[in-house]
C-alpha cells in the first residue's frame, strides 16, 4: 500500500543526481524560464534546440529518457485534437481538399507549432515533477512567493495547504474504496444504467465520505493548534534551503540556453 | 445450507511487485444457527476473509460456497451471494447517507428490488432486532448518538434479512457496557435464526459468546474449533499478537505449580477450584 500511495503522488522519481539536487526555487524559476521560452519561439526549426535542451537535463538528472517521456502521455490526445483543429480551420494556400475539408501549407506549420509547443511544456513541467519531491515543491513555492507576504499575499498557507493536500490523497482513496465495499454489501450497484442512474449510484459514497473528510479536516485543525501551530509567523524549519553556488550557475546557464535559442528564432524570422 | 471456504488464497496487487499474500489456504466452515469467531493480530487477513465471504472480494485460489452457490468472477450470482451474506464493516456508521432513518434503513431492500409495500415492515422489524424500535423514522442518521448509529447500520444490512452476517469488529471504539449490549443484541440475532460470523481481535470476547473460534496467523487458519479445543492448542503453541485471557493464564499458572485447577476462562468456575484447592491445603 504504502509503494501504492507514492505513485498516486505524481511521478517523483528519487534519484541521486546533479539536477535532483539542485535548490527548488532554482527548478521552479529554471522551468517559468524554459516555458516562457517555449511560448517565444514560433520557428519550427527551432523546436530541435528545445529537444536537445530536453535531452541534455534528463541525461544531467539520470531520469531514463522513456520515462521523462511518459509524462506526455495524459496529453497526447489534447495535442493531437488541437493540431487537427489548426490543419483545418487555418485560412491560407490550399494544398489537400475533400469536400469542406481543406488542409493550407499554413494550417499544417500552424498545427506542427501548437503540437510541439504543447508538447515541450508538458515536457519540461512533468520534468520538474519528476526530479522534484512534492514536499520540495511547495517549500520552494513558498520561499518564492514569501516576498509577497507583507502585500497580504497568503504565501505560508498557500503552501502548507498543498503540503496537507498531497498528503491525503493516498488516504482518501483508501477511504473511497472502503465505503465503495460497504454500500455494494448493502446492494449498491455502481457500474449499470445510464450516466445520470450511475451519478446518483455515488450519493451513498460521495456523502459519506464528504462528512469522513470535514471529520478529518476538523481533527487535523484542532491537533495542529493543540501543538502552537499559528501559520508561518517565526516558524522555524528542520531542512531550511540553501541557495548554493551551482544553483546560481545551473539557472545562469539555463536562461543563457533559452536566450539563445528565443534569439535564434527571432533571427530566423 | 452452509457457508463454506475451502482452500481459500487471496493476494493484493497480484503479478506486481507489491504483491502480498493476505490469505494462505483458508478453510471454514458455518452453519446455521452458529456464532463463529475469527480472531487474529492486526494484519493477520480477518478483514480479508470477511470479505470473502460475501463475494466482495473473490478467491485467487480455491472455492467460496454459499447456501450451494459458487463465487466466481463475473457469475451472476454475486449480489444474491451479497444478499444472503450481509456484511457489516468496521466502523459502520462511516457508511451512513440518507437524510432520514426510513430512507437509510430502506436503501438495501430498495436495491435487492424488495416491493416497497414490503419495506416498511422489514424496516421496523430490522430496527426491533437492534433495539430502535423507538426510533423516530424521520430522524437524521447524522443527529444519532455513536453507539445508535452502529445499531442503525447494523440494522440496514439486516433490513434484507441475510441468512449469515459478517461482523467486522463490531466492538471496536466501544465502552464495556457498549461491547456487552452489541454481544447481547447479537446473541438475539442468533436466536432469530442468523447465523454470525465475528471478526475481531479481542480472543476474550470470542472465547466467551462463541461457538467455533478461527485462529488466524499471517494469513494461515491455525486453529479452528470450539473454544476448549482453541484454547488447548493455544496453550500448546501461543499465537503472535493474541493475548490469553487474564483468568486462564493465572489458572495455567497454578496448575504449573501443582494446583488442581481446570483450565478454564470462566472466573467463577476457577475461584470455585482455588477455593476447594485452598481447603485441601488448610486441612
Ligand atoms: N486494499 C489493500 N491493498 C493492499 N494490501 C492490503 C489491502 N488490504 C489489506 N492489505 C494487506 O493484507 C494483509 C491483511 O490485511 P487485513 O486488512 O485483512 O488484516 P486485518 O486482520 O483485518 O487487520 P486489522 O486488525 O488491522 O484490521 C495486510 O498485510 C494488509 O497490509
Ligand atoms: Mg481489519
Amino acid at each position: 500500500m504504502q509503494f501504492m500511495n507514492h505513485m498516486t503522488l505524481g511521478q517523483y522519481v528519487p534519484a541521486d543526481s546533479f539536477v535532483h539536487h539542485l535548490d527548488p526555487r532554482c527548478k521552479i524559476l529554471g522551468t517559468v524560464t524554459l516555458l516562457t521560452g517555449i511560448f517565444l519561439v514560433g520557428d519550427l526549426r527551432v523546436f530541435f534546440g528545445w529537444a536537445l535542451l530536453f535531452a541534455a537535463v534528463t541525461t544531467l538528472a539520470r531520469v531514463p529518457l522513456t520515462m521523462a517521456l511518459r509524462s506526455a502521455r495524459p496529453v497526447v490526445f489534447l495535442v493531437l485534437f488541437t493540431a487537427l483543429i489548426h490543419v483545418f480551420l487555418t485560412k491560407g494556400e490550399p494544398i489537400w481538399e475533400w469536400g469542406i475539408l481543406t488542409v493550407t501549407v499554413e494550417g499544417v506549420v500552424m498545427a506542427s507549432r501548437m503540437a510541439l509547443r504543447l508538447l515541450f511544456l508538458v515536457l519540461f513541467a512533468g520534468f520538474l515533477t519528476l526530479t522534484t519531491s512534492p514536499m520540495e515543491l511547495s517549500d520552494g513555492l513558498e520561499r518564492l512567493f514569501s516576498p509577497l507576504t507583507p502585500l497580504g499575499f497568503p504565501a505560508h498557507d498557500l503552501a502548507m495547504m498543498m503540503t496537507i493536500a498531497l498528503r491525503f490523497i493516498p488516504t482518501l482513496l483508501d477511504e473511497t474504496d472502503r465505503i465503495m465495499k460497504a454500500q455494494l454489501a448493502r446492494g449498491a450497484d455502481l457500474d449499470r444504467g445510464n450516466i445520470v442512474r450511475r451519478l446518483r449510484a455515488f450519493v451513498p459514497v460521495l456523502v459519506p465520505l464528504f462528512v469522513i473528510v470535514f471529520q478529518r479536516a476538523d481533527d487535523l485543525a484542532t491537533a495542529m493548534e493543540a501543538r502552537g501551530y499559528r501559520g508561518g509567523k517565526g516558524r522555524s524549519r528542520l531542512n531550511p534551503l540553501k541557495w548554493r553556488l551551482g544553483d546560481g550557475a545551473a539557472l545562469a546557464v539555463l536562461v543563457a540556453v533559452v536566450a539563445l535559442i528565443v534569439l535564434v528564432d527571432r533571427g530566423l524570422s | 445450507m452452509s457457508l463454506i471456504l475451502r482452500n481459500v488464497s487471496h493476494s493484493y496487487h497480484r503479478g506486481t511487485p507489491l504483491e502480498t499474500m493476505a490469505l494462505r489456504d483458508v478453510n471454514l466452515t458455518v452453519e446455521p444457527f452458529q456464532w463463529v469467531a475469527v480472531v487474529g493480530h492486526t494484519g493477520s487477513g480477518k478483514s480479508t476473509l470477511a470479505q470473502h465471504l460475501n463475494a466482495l472480494l473473490l478467491a485467487d485460489e480455491g472455492s467460496v460456497l454459499v447456501d450451494g452457490i459458487q463465487a466466481v468472477k463475473g457469475s451472476k450470482d454475486l449480489r444474491e451471494i451479497r444478499r444472503r451474506v450481509g456484511l457489516v464493516f468496521q466502523y459502520p456508521e462511516q457508511q451512513l447517507f440518507a437524510e432520514t432513518v426510513e430512507e437509510e434503513m430502506a436503501f438495501g431492500p430498495h436495491n435487492w428490488g424488495v416491493p416497497s409495500e414490503e419495506i416498511p415492515r422489514a424496516v421496523d422489524e430490522a430496527l426491533a432486532l437492534v433495539g430502535l424500535s423507538a426510533l423516530p423514522r424521520d430522524r437524521s442518521p447524522f443527529s444519532l448518538s455513536g453507539g445508535q448509529k452502529r445499531r442503525l447500520a447494523i440494522a440496514s444490512v439486516l433490513a434484507v434479512r441475510p441468512a449469515y452476517l459478517v461482523l467486522d469488529e463490531p466492538t471496536a471504539g466501544l465502552d464495556s457496557q457498549g461491547r456487552r449490549g452489541l454481544m447481547t443484541l447479537i446473541a438475539g440475532l442468533r436466536r432469530e435464526g442468523i447465523a454470525v460470523v465475528q471478526v475481531t481481535h479481542d480472543l476474550e470476547l470470542a472465547l466467551a459468546y462463541c461457538d467455533k473460534i478461527c485462529v488466524l496467523e499471517r494469513g494461515r487458519a491455525l486453529f479452528w474449533g470450539t473454544p476448549q479445543v482453541v484454547v488447548e492448542q493455544l496453550l500448546d503453541r501461543p499465537v503472535q499478537g493474541l493475548i490469553l485471557p487474564e483468568v486462564l493464564a493465572f489458572a495455567r499458572n497454578l496448575r504449573e505449580r501443582g494446583f488442581d485447577v481446570p483450565l478454564s476462562w470462566d472466573p467463577e468456575e476457577v475461584a470455585r477450584a482455588i477455593v476447594r484447592e485452598v481447603g485441601k491445603c488448610s486441612s
